[in-house]
């Protein structure tokens, strides 16, 4: 993945659990990151693999369900090759929470790559102005949610619309709130593919929120968005 | 030569003038042949299917007796008692299954392993959107916990994936 990770457990008495959980995302990069040649998306990209991990089936899952679910706009196959960076960030974060929770803590959150899950207390959560990072340009309260957001900095060439082979120029970035970080995210990426409809579709999936910067710096937000402000 | 037609006979063949049967006759014949289908179709299963159940009956004699002679009570029975099988790959994550045989049947099936299931339902609205609210973006002056956004690593992380997908040219 090759991305920065923010861990912050409120009620954790010593260093033990971080080192669990950047060993987590260790290995999560060291299996899923298309840019190592021994990972095995690499070695399924070349041929090299005969059987998938169990960790590798269920990614396929779960982008098989995503992509019936966004109508084909969410697809991690393009060109032959498979890429499921848009599925697995989200997919480990999600991981790495059950992990922190299963021991027993309770106040927490994760971020990585600008994806994020919070857990127990409120936590109060800032969205990024796409068109200049060191700004913030929404401030959620969340509890217990994933926050993910699709984007780019630069104009198209991001994320890929399987349907025409182009990348939407439309919108700048398109942040979802959900129940978790694994829905939040795999629908983030789903929608940013569709453009300006992309809101349209969040507005219609229940327990989603979302709120669209599109390349005017004029942002669309779902009903149900102001909740979370 | 006495008056009247010329009768066809074929030698060998008995032959049966057409319009001679009665009709009904012809359905009660018909009728027969069915049931008599039947009968010879399911005395013939029937054989099948004893030979079938024996054939169950050794092999699950065959892994449990561990050298013992085969006690099984009835023909076409199961024998008493939980069979586990080996881990099998279903794709999505192993399964592994327990029987548990009582009285010769089958009378429970546990899922020991199963496939990891992670789907979660979600729900489409059908209903016609509400005109959804909009604003002009604008900085805030406020101290958050965590920020939310498409990071340039990742940003610089995917492009040059695409770089490299073009590339290929795949």
């Amino acid at each position: 993945m090759g991305m920065p990770v923010s861990v912050e457990i409120v009620d954790a008495t010593d260093t033990k659990i971080f080192k669990k959980v950047f060993d987590y995302f260790k290995s999560v990069d060291e299996r899923f990151s298309p840019f190592k040649e021994t990972s095995e998306v690499s070695r399924i990209n070349n041929g090299n693999i005969c059987k998938e991990s169990l960790e590798m089936k269920e990614i396929f899952k779960l982008a098989e369900q995503t992509k019936r679910e966004s109508n084909g706009y969410f697809d991690i196959f393009r060109k032959g090759k498979m890429d499921p960076s848009g599925i697995v960030k989200g997919w480990a974060i999600y991981r790495a929470a059950e992990l922190i929770s299963e021991l027993g803590f309770q106040d927490f959150f994760i971020e990585a790559g600008g994806d994020i899950q919070t857990a127990g207390k409120k936590w109060k959560v800032g969205i990024r102005n796409p068109f200049k990072v060191s700004e913030i340009v929404k401030v959620l309260m969340v509890t217990d949610c994933g926050v993910a957001t699709s984007g780019t900095y630069e104009r198209g060439d991001h994320i890929y619309d399987p349907h025409t082979g182009l990348f939407p120029h439309e919108i700048a970035s398109l942040t979802v709130i959900g129940r978790n970080i694994l829905e939040a995210d795999r629908f983030a990426t789903a929608a940013f593919a569709m453009g300006r409809k992309g809101i349209e579709f969040i507005e219609k999936l229940k327990g989603f929120e979302g709120y669209m910067v599109d390349n005017e710096g004029i942002a669309t937000m779902t009903s149900g968005f102001e909740k979370y402000v | 030569m006495l008056g009247g037609k010329k009768k066809k006979r074929r030698r060998g063949y008995f032959y049966i003038s057409y319009n001679l049967i009665n009709e009904k006759f012809k359905k009660i014949a018909l009728s027969g042949i069915v049931v008599l289908a039947f009968v010879f179709y399911a005395i013939h299963e029937k054989n099948e299917g004893v030979t079938a159940v024996s054939n169950i009956n050794t092999v699950i004699d065959t892994k449990q007796a561990n050298g013992t002679s085969s006690n099984i009570s009835q023909a076409g029975k199961f024998k008493d008692g939980q069979y586990i099988s080996s881990v099998a790959d279903a794709f999505f994550g192993p399964l592994q299954i327990k029987t548990t045989i009582s009285n010769g049947n089958i009378i429970a099936i546990e899922f020991l392993q199963y496939p990891n299931d992670r789907s979660t339902s979600i729900e489409i609205s059908n209903a016609s959107l509400p005109v959804l609210r909009s604003e002009a973006i604008a900085s805030q002056n406020a101290q958050v916990d965590i920020v939310s956004g498409a990071t340039q690593t990742s940003e610089a992380f995917r492009q040059a994936l695409q770089e490299t997908l073009d590339k290929a040219n795949l």
